[in-house]
């Protein structure tokens, strides 16, 4: 199905130095992904999922390793890797969401015809379903909006990559879901390559082709869950319920009793996703 | 839909303001009459107003303000420079950085028309002495706001910039000058409002002026042939044009953009 | 027992003194003086030290301005009954209705318009960049100045963009290290002090300008003063004369007097005081020669119509009113 080698990371490693102290951030990092995979990253806080998304960007420098873009080494950032943040603070809050947008094309040189510009960002803001607030200015969006915008911006120069640090994170779980729903598509729809960094067990089964998980001091993989459910996925599938339990062992939940209540988080998820068949912006 | 609110209760704002100063002219002029105080030193609102008008219409005050904004606008001018190449500095090495932060906390205190006496030595009288207590005055709250401004960039939105291919001077200008906007804005306002200050009181203070000198030099000569109404008029002069650049400047702009855009603290 | 009652007579004792106090004392008649400082003040500084004042029975109550400009701001609000300044500014509240006149004359010293640029022969040496410092607007450097560039220029306004107005000891400063100002209108003890440095002239004195001794300052009265305390008043115009006239038989003893208060040596207040041309009189000279000019170049709307209009009753009778020509103490009221 995935034919070459979209991305390649070689002996990864990244040591911080945070005054007298040092941080193995991550150490011997290998992963290769295909074109057009969706991979997630999943790990306890602090175990380099950031760090290992801004060495692929190129907003750091790798202490060892290489990351490589089908076959040449990076030297920094470039858009045919676009990041999208957590921090609803990412859309430039001088522009429109439309100009946004717009501003991203012009940077990056994607079309030089202001009409063609603007044409090309309405289609990106269609694309996450936000036509309607193109003249908004971010503060007047929510949370949910605000990631949305980002996601059209990064998607409108055309990358080959896109680095999704834990977009989510912070949403409610009902336009959690439906972004997630929206990512799917998008994906399905562009043939993009997409990292994930998630914290969540259930974002993960239910996006990645291939999950990645982390531990933390040093930054390591522990294991690499391949997650063949078909889509759309439903968290009442066996299948689903044996790789949640498997993930969840392999973060190292082992006591019964957390299990029960990562089961019961299941459960709220499962009623949150009846929630969410409510309309949405 | 927010900015019509705005606009409207801008509206309210002004009329109740308007309504209050008409108010304490009311009351200035029913004191001035009552001859309470002599009239000499407190002249009525209306002979203030006459005084004025004939002023005006001979020129000789409109020649003042143009010479007075003029030198504020050279020394804000050399201000806004200044700050801008010291925080560019500081925010290349930390160790500018920290200089910079000493000198202003020693200097910025001080005020620009302290440092006048030094500057005569130095410079000598004139304009260029003005120009330099001006830009004194100015140029600290420039560079602290600036400086804070440049430091308070949203990280998210400088990576934004590099990932869209944004470096240096593109960097600056496209993400970390709109990002300071809000500092850059409020630290111009202090400046302005110094630097009029300070060159109607180099004027007044010394009488240091070159040509025909501005506002503050119309006050000191009036003072000294006691034409008091003339004297209370250049205040009024200084009051409006401050509050006219205060209104219709910093107001105006402040409404598009800062508050446009949701980056108030309000 | 012994100790606290003694320690308590104490009390008593201090506390009766400081009761009886104000019963004590003379029973002056209070008068409010702007004081000032310098050398053009030394007959105020004199009876203030000899105790002259009190010998007239007068109870002076000292008020201290920083500049001729709060005198004579002091003396309009009413915060002081008697203050001392030049001709011109006196005249210039005078034009505005201030109820004043002049009281005495009070000193006569050389004015000087002194440069360092060897270039500067005469006002008609001036470039248009060329600072001359003077008090204030309006001040007698400036109407004489004025004068000057009516003279010599055509016009009385000539100069106006030269002048920058500058306290006399920053302006001496400023002169003697030629920074800024090209010359300064001077009296002593600035005036000594810049001429002494080589190469330093003067370009014009205040008696080719006016054409005979003038008050550089006289002594200024609220009318209120003067006609609700007759007595304190011309105790007042008396006490200044005595303290004139010890100064003008005792130069030496004056300049021993004074110079701590200068800080000066003796010697050096000796010269000063002895300087060709200085002279502590009561009487006014130059009155009208002022005020014709200031109303002909529109620094005042008008001129006193007669001296009764600008002085009081003993300069009227000082300077008389000579029947047929003009007395010679009259005629020095002109220019
Ligand atoms: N700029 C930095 N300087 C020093 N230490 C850092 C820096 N960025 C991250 N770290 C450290 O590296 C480790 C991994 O951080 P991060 O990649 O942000 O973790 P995660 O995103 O998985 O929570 C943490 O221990 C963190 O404290
Ligand atoms: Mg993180």
């Amino acid at each position: 199905m995935f034919s070459k080698e979209e991305l390649v990371i070689d002996n990864l490693g990244k040591i911080y130095y945070a005054g007298e102290q040092r941080i193995n951030a991550l150490q011997q990092i290998d992963l290769k992904v295909k074109t057009g995979e969706f991979i997630n990253i999943i790990g306890p806080s602090g175990c380099g999922k950031s760090t290992l998304l801004r060495c692929i960007a190129g907003f750091e420098k790798p202490t060892v390793g290489r990351v490589k873009v089908r076959g040449s080494e990076i030297s920094g950032p470039g858009i045919d890797r676009m990041m999208v943040f957590q921090d609803f603070e990412q859309l430039f809050p001088w522009y429109t969401v439309l100009e946004n947008i717009i501003f991203a094309l012009r940077v990056a040189r994607i079309s030089i015809d202001p009409k063609k510009r603007k044409k090309v960002a309405r289609y990106y803001l269609k694309m996450v379903g936000l036509t309607r607030f193109e003249d908004l200015y971010p503060h007047q969006l929510s949370g949910g909006m605000k990631q949305r915008v980002a996601i059209a911006r990064a998607l409108s120069v055309q990358p080959r990559i896109l680095l999704m640090d834990e977009p989510f994170g912070s949403l409610d779980a009902i336009t959690r879901f439906s972004l997630q729903k929206e990512l799917i598509r998008i994906w399905k729809d562009t043939g993009l390559t997409i990292i994930f960094v998630t914290h969540n067990i259930e974002e993960a089964i239910i996006l990645g082709d291939r999950i990645v998980i982390l531990e933390a001091n040093p930054g390591t993989i522990i294991e690499i869950v391949e997650n063949t459910l078909s889509r759309p996925r439903s968290l009442e599938a066996v299948e689903f319920n044996r790789i949640w339990e498997q993930i969840h062992t392999l973060l190292g939940f082992e006591n019964r009793e957390q299990q029960e209540s990562g089961k019961s988080i299941t459960k709220l998820f499962r009623e949150e996703r009846e929630l969410s068949f409510l309309p949405h912006a | 839909m927010k900015l019509t609110r705005f606009k409207k209760s801008l509206r309210n704002k002004t009329l109740n303001q308007g309504m209050f100063i008409i108010g304490m002219m009311i009351l200035w002029e029913l004191l001035a009459r009552t001859e309470c105080f002599p009239p000499l030193l407190f002249p009525s609102l209306s002979s203030i107003l006459i005084n004025l008008a004939t002023e005006i219409a001979s020129g000789e005050i409109l020649g003042m303000i143009s010479f007075s904004l003029y030198l504020v606008g050279v020394g804000l001018g050399f201000a806004i420079l200044t700050a801008a190449v010291i925080a560019t500095l500081a925010m290349i090495s930390q160790l500018i950085s920290d200089w910079v932060q000493a000198l202003m906390a020693i200097l910025h205190p001080l005020p620009g028309i302290a440092v006048l006496p030094i500057i005569i030595l130095w410079l000598g009288t004139g304009p260029q002495s003005i120009i330099a207590v001006i830009w004194f005055s100015a140029v600290w709250p420039l560079i602290a706001n600036l400086h804070t401004g440049l430091r308070s960039v949203s990280a998210t939105q400088i990576e934004v910039g590099r990932n869209l291919g944004l470096k240096g001077i593109t960097l600056v200008r496209f993400v970390l000058l709109p990002g300071a906007f809000p500092y850059i804005l409020t630290g111009i306002r202090i400046a302005w409002a110094r630097a009029w200050q300070a060159s109607v009181a180099a004027e007044m203070v010394f009488g240091a002026s070159g040509g025909i000198g501005g506002l503050g030099w119309f006050i000191y000569k009036k003072r000294f042939f006691m034409e008091i109404p003339s004297v209370f008029g250049g205040m009024l002069v200084i009051i409006l044009l401050g509050l006219l650049v205060e209104r219709f400047c910093f107001e105006y702009v402040e409404v598009r953009t800062v508050r446009r855009w949701g980056m108030t603290s309000e | 027992m012994k100790k606290t009652i003694g320690i308590l007579c104490c009390f008593l004792l201090i506390a009766g003194l400081s009761f009886t106090l104000p019963g004590t004392a003379a029973p002056g008649q209070e008068i409010r003086i702007a004081g000032q400082f310098g050398l053009v003040y030394a007959p105020l500084m004199v009876a203030k030290k000899r105790g002259i004042f009190e010998k007239y029975g007068l109870k002076p109550v000292w008020k201290e301005y920083g500049s001729g400009g709060a005198v004579r701001e002091a003396l309009v609000a009413g915060e002081v009954d008697v203050g001392f300044m030049g001709i011109p500014p006196f005249l210039i509240g005078w034009d505005k209705g201030c109820q004043w006149k002049v009281a005495m004359g009070f000193v006569v010293i050389p004015v000087g318009l002194v440069t360092y640029d060897p270039a500067i022969k005469s006002l008609k040496d001036f470039k248009p960049g060329d600072k001359i410092a003077v008090p204030s607007p309006g001040s007698v450097q400036h109407i004489l100045l004025a004068m000057a560039a009516e003279e010599e220029l055509g016009s009385a306004n000539a100069l106006d963009n030269n002048i920058v107005a500058m306290p006399h000891p920053d302006a001496a400063a400023a002169l003697i290290s030629k920074k800024g100002i090209k010359a300064h209108f001077t009296t002593p003890p600035y005036l000594f002090e810049e001429l002494s440095q080589p190469g330093f002239h003067l370009v014009i004195d205040d008696l080719q300008i006016f054409g005979h001794p003038f008050s550089f300052n006289v002594g200024v009265a609220n009318q209120r003063f003067h006609d609700q305390k007759p007595a304190a008043y011309s105790s007042f115009v008396n006490a200044i004369g005595e303290a004139m006239a010890w100064i003008n038989t005792n130069k030496k003893a004056a300049a021993n007097l004074l110079a701590p208060e200068f800080k000066l040596s003796p010697e050096k207040t000796l010269e000063y005081l002895t300087w060709e041309g200085m002279n502590y009189t009561t009487a006014p000279y130059g009155l009208m020669g002022f005020a014709e000019f200031m109303q002909k170049s529109g620094y005042i709307k008008k001129v006193p119509r007669s001296f009764e209009e600008i002085a009081y009753e003993n300069i009227l009778a000082f300077i008389g009113n000579r029947a047929g020509v003009p007395s010679e103490i009259e005629s020095l009221q002109y220019k």
